[in-house]
């Protein structure tokens, strides 16, 4: 476990899936031998009937971990502090052991837009980011990730940092955690052209509590974070080298778009857990609250 | 270095930049204060890279609004002389939303279709009214669950094993996904009629009346469900605005009144407890429990 984890007592939880709405029921009619899910937040949080059902259901058999898409940390626009006591009543409700989002800004100048959208990655930024973390992390009362974010362009000025170097910073200057995307770390290298280990080796492992595996689709010369296609190869590569270096850690696969069956979902979650597995042989994996 | 404007300057060029193609225009007027650094960065973006994020945006901005308008969206491509994209860009331009909520999405295409967006209502007048429709479904369908409250079977059961004052002393409340709706257009039927057969009819005329309808959550598969309730219905549920649980001996009294039932008519319990039931069923009000005595 990374020293973050451990100073939080956050659980290795094993390989998990990301709930979606597509598979819901059969999850909770069948109950596949999953160690957690993730859920979006933003789907489930101050509402009521069959998504509340949901969740509820959901939370009293497994772990239920957080994941939001529009918490802004980016943005100078004011925190939304109705946005997070809703969010930390929901957090309390399915017991979530932290509670992440992404390094990017999601609406600026009383705009939101609903994407996650790059930073420029200068010092001012990094501590503007996280300073709100920090703010976020006292009102949730939870452990608090950040994730790194998959970009198309870079609005970074001359003299900025790179995407390890940022997120580091941020960490640090937040004492929070990081949810390493690793399939963010696939597309920016193939977007931007550098290597994605070379870029992978110099985030803050120890600050790692959880990863992310997806698979992303082509659009021409760029790769896209769809979460609509099988991880690729180079991502399952990634992984393997990475894991020794995080020691055990909880690994989510996302699937958003072109939804598969979830035998095929579950099926990408095994290989995760195999890999997990190979490198932390002799941990004993999580048992589930059911 | 002006952090702030740099955001702004990216929002304009998400937002804008296709129909304001000039970037140096487009950041003087919306991202004043950038740097020179910074600007010369956000100007020497490639262009096919910022189209990633336009592209992004309004893709996600069309299917959000499939999700909480499907009907509109689609009133709005046949009747009202836009394409689903053109939608998708005015209202994310136009008529932008303030939070990431879907509740508000929805609220905004109301807005939009009541400003920006109103030549759209020009040419097809009952847009609007589905529109509010799909806005208090959503409404509905999201609404908090009335925890506490009886489930239709709990009621009956609760009902048929009590005396006429211990039901009486139960305690009622509008549910907390009843919403009304005052329509113009018959836009319940228009709607109802295009899921019969798949594809939409021609707008349905202007009402000489209007009508206001009821939508609440079903109790068997926690969907929206519209309900046609004659005034006196409509003005029961109404009858208790605190939203405090109040003893159904209130709403009883009120029926009476209401229906001109004589109250010494012994059949008048039973009518009433039947017409409750309905709302019971319907989920249109929750019927809590009796306040045990101290």
């Amino acid at each position: 476990m990374g020293a973050f984890a451990d100073r939080h007592g956050l659980p290795a939880l094993g390989a998990g899936v990301g709930l979606r709405f597509e598979h819901v029921e059969r999850v909770l009619a069948e109950q596949p031998p999953v160690p957690w899910f993730e859920v979006v937040s933003e789907n489930y949080m101050n509402r009521g009937g069959l998504v509340r059902r949901h969740i509820r259901e959901t939370a009293e058999r497994w772990p239920v971990v957080c994941h939001g898409v529009s918490i802004n940390l980016g943005s100078t626009d004011p925190l939304d502090t109705d946005y997070l006591a809703r969010l930390k009543a929901f957090v309390v409700d399915v017991d979530s052991p932290w509670v992440s989002d992404h390094l990017c800004f999601t609406g600026v100048g009383g705009v939101a837009m609903n994407e996650l959208l790059p930073l420029p990655r200068t010092e001012e930024a990094a501590r503007h980011v996280a300073g709100r973390v920090r703010r976020i992390q006292e009102t949730l009362e939870r452990p608090f990730l950040v994730e790194n974010v998959s970009s198309y362009l870079d609005p970074t000025p001359v003299g900025g940092m790179d995407e390890a170097a940022f997120a580091t910073a941020v960490c640090e200057l937040a004492d929070c955690g990081m949810l390493l995307d690793l399939n963010n770390v696939h597309v920016n290298a193939v977007n931007f052209g550098h290597d994605a280990w070379d870029m992978l080796r110099r985030m803050p492992f120890p600050r790692v509590v959880q990863l992310h595996l997806a698979g992303p689709e082509a659009q021409g010369k760029l790769l896209l974070d769809t979460h609509g296609a099988p991880i690729q190869d180079a991502v399952w590569d990634l992984t393997r080298q990475v894991l020794p270096l995080l020691g055990p850690t909880s690994a989510l696969v996302e699937w958003d778009n072109n939804m598969p069956p979830l035998e095929d979902l579950l099926a990408e979650r095994d290989k995760a857990q195999v890999l997990l597995d190979e490198a932390f042989a002799g941990v004993p994996a999580p048992a589930s609250r059911a | 270095m002006a952090f702030p404007d740099v955001l702004l300057g990216l929002r304009a060029l998400f937002l804008e930049s296709p129909e304001r193609p000039d970037r140096e225009a487009l950041l003087a007027s919306e991202a004043p204060g950038l740097t020179r650094d910074e600007r010369s960065a956000l100007v020497g973006i490639p262009a096919e890279r910022l189209d990633v994020y336009v592209g992004m945006l309004r893709t996600n901005q069309s299917n959000m609004l499939a999700f909480v308008a499907p009907s509109t969206l689609e009133v709005v491509e046949k009747l009202g002389g836009a394409t689903k994209a053109e939608f998708a860009r005015a209202t994310l331009v136009e008529t932008p939303r303030r939070t990431s909520r879907l509740r508000e999405l929805s609220q905004r295409v109301v807005d939009h279709l009541e400003g920006a967006g109103r030549a759209l209502v020009e040419r097809c007048p009952a847009l609007l009214d589905l529109a509010r429709l799909e806005r208090e479904s959503l409404e509905t369908f999201y609404a908090l669950d009335d925890e506490g409250a009886f489930r239709p079977p709990e009621f009956a059961a609760a009902v048929s094993a009590a005396t006429v004052e211990e039901v009486l002393a139960l305690r009622w409340r509008p549910a907390a996904s009843l919403r009304f709706a005052t329509f113009h257009f018959d836009v319940l039927s228009w709607r109802a009629r295009r899921f019969e057969v798949g594809t939409w009819s021609e707008a349905p005329a202007r009402l000489e009346a209007s009508f206001e309808a009821a939508v609440a959550r079903d109790p068997g598969d926690l969907q929206a469900a519209w309900h046609r309730l004659d005034p006196t219905a409509l003005a029961l549920l109404r009858s208790n605005p605190t939203h405090d649980p109040a003893p159904l001996e209130g709403l009883a009294g009120a029926w009476i009144e209401a229906t001109g039932v004589s109250p010494d008519d012994p059949e008048a319990p039973a009518r009433f407890f039947e017409a409750l039931a309905g709302w019971v069923g319907a989920g249109l009000v929750a019927v809590y429990p009796a306040v045990p005595l101290p």
